[in-house]
């Protein structure tokens, strides 16, 4: 995840995450890390889930703190804080799921 | 031109905490020569996969530093990375360089060194190898194959049980392999009470952190072990767009050229080395290779007979397979390919399979992204 340290890198992002809000689907999987990688590790345990909607588009994103995700239930993408910035770092927004 | 395997060489795998990159490179290469009782200045070119050394240990151009630990004797050298298939995707390239004429023997080596770091570091750098969506989104190598898992598991009914019987047969086997990372059997009910990394995926699904290298030497000179094919193919990056969910593509388009460049079929394969980096990961690929029908695989993998381990066809994971003879990621293709020959040419000791005449290794890379098969026959 070095790579998010970029500040233009994380720039160019943004633009594409606002083209996601609003997004919904159907979870057709999901599942609760407990070991993740150094950007994520404090974190743990959070769900990561793959959502499609009728179009067959598939979205990924983790679960918005505080949801249970269930097979089949329906979520939305919402503009989130991706993770904790360290000191000095830029704070990274982008896609995490609700459930409707 | 026909190439022929003439040799190969493993160090253990496992937390090899006295030995760095460089010295498990050494022993290999010197490992493998001396097998073959050729001399350095008889290989033509070196190959060699390996994903890490670059993210983790800010340390590339290999092939210089590999030259230095020969002894400067100016070898060409060339290094491959495609995450956990870059041992395989070495050998497809020193094949075809073999197959050009280049050069009279070539060696494949295979290496990684993964236990410097801590599991949040290796977490991180394996996790390079999926997509920024999926990197953004907190996912993990774990994690992609436990999306897999699900998706199948609810597909066609099965359990978590199911999973598990490929962790019991994979240990059974690697408690016969001397160079296994775990040399030790597990029962089910361990499979089954162990952490979850990534739900619905446990410790004891999944293939540990080690370090290891292997090393083959191909040859135009005849042996007794033909390399027969070797094919290989890409599918998407991302399993956001992937056609299905439970089908390795890339799997199934490299078995499907390999079968046919070699000239056989899967029921003609009698010992297999298959991709089990998660114990999901096995049945998927059993599948896309056409040893088992779409959708069998979690009930074939609850009816191996443990009393009889030899005696299906094909015996799969003779090494223990990733799960028990460990994954130091470069190395697992060439180690595959490596155990096929053992196998073929009657070395495989406490595992000898008896009389096997043809073999295939398969090789993923990521959660399916790229793919090598390599089928050889005596």
């Amino acid at each position: 995840m070095k790579s998010t340290k970029s500040a233009v890198k994380i720039w160019r992002r943004q633009k594409v995450v606002r083209e996601k809000l609003g997004w919904e689907g159907r979870i057709i999987s999901f599942t609760k890390i407990n070991v993740a990688g150094k950007r994520f590790s404090g974190q743990t345990p959070y769900y990561v889930v793959l959502a499609e909607n009728n179009k067959g588009e598939r979205m990924m994103a983790q679960l918005s703190e505080g949801y249970t995700p269930e097979l089949g239930a329906k979520v939305k993408a919402v503009l989130r804080r991706v993770f904790r910035p360290k000191k000095g770092e830029l704070v990274v927004y982008g896609v995490k799921f609700v459930l409707v | 031109m026909k190439v022929f395997v003439k040799g190969y060489y493993t160090t253990k795998f496992g937390e090899l905490w006295e030995k760095s990159l460089s010295d498990l490179i050494e022993e290999a290469i010197r490992g493998v020569l001396k097998e073959t009782g050729l001399k350095l200045k008889d290989i033509s070119a070196i190959f060699v996969g390996n994903m890490l050394a670059g993210v983790l240990d800010e340390n590339l151009l290999l092939s210089a530093k590999i030259n230095e630990i020969l002894e400067n004797s100016g070898i060409p050298i060339f290094r491959f990375e495609a995450a956990c298939a870059s041992g395989g995707v070495a050998f497809y390239n020193a094949l075809q360089f073999s197959k050009a004429g280049k050069g009279r023997n070539v060696l494949v080596l295979g290496v990684e060194k993964m236990t410097d770091f801590c599991t949040e570091d290796v977490t991180s750098a394996l996790a390079s190898a999926l997509s920024g969506e999926e990197q953004l989104a907190g996912l993990t190598f774990p994690g992609a194959y436990a999306l897999m898992a699900r998706f199948y598991l609810e597909k066609y009914g099965y359990t978590e049980e199911n999973l598990a019987y490929i962790s019991v047969k994979n240990h059974f086997f690697g408690s016969l392999n001397p160079k296994a990372h775990f040399q030790k059997k597990i029962t089910l009910e361990q499979v089954l009470s162990s952490p979850y990394i990534a739900e619905p995926l446990k410790i004891l699904d999944s293939s540990p952190i080690s370090d290891g290298a292997s090393a083959i030497i191909l040859s135009i000179e005849r042996t007794k072990v033909q390399v027969a094919s070797c094919e290989t193919a890409t599918d998407t990056i991302s399993l956001l767009k992937r056609k299905n969910l439970d089908e390795m593509l890339a799997v199934k388009k490299a078995g499907e050229k390999a079968f046919e460049s070699a000239g056989v079929e899967a029921q003609d394969i009698e010992v297999a080395e298959v991709h089990d980096c998660f114990s999901i990961a096995e049945i998927l690929v059993m599948e896309a290779l056409g040893f088992w029908r779409k959708g069998e695989g979690g009930e074939k993998a609850k009816a191996f007979d443990l009393e009889n381990p030899f005696s299906q066809r094909p015996v799969v994971n003779t090494s223990g397979g990733l799960k028990s003879a460990g994954h130091p990621v470069g190395a697992t293709g060439v180690k595959q390919i490596g155990e096929i020959f053992l196998q073929l040419s009657g070395k495989a000791e406490g595992r000898q399979v008896e009389g096997v005449k043809v073999g295939l290794a398969q090789n993923t890379a990521g959660s399916g992204g790229l793919s090598v098969v390599t089928i050889l026959k005596r």
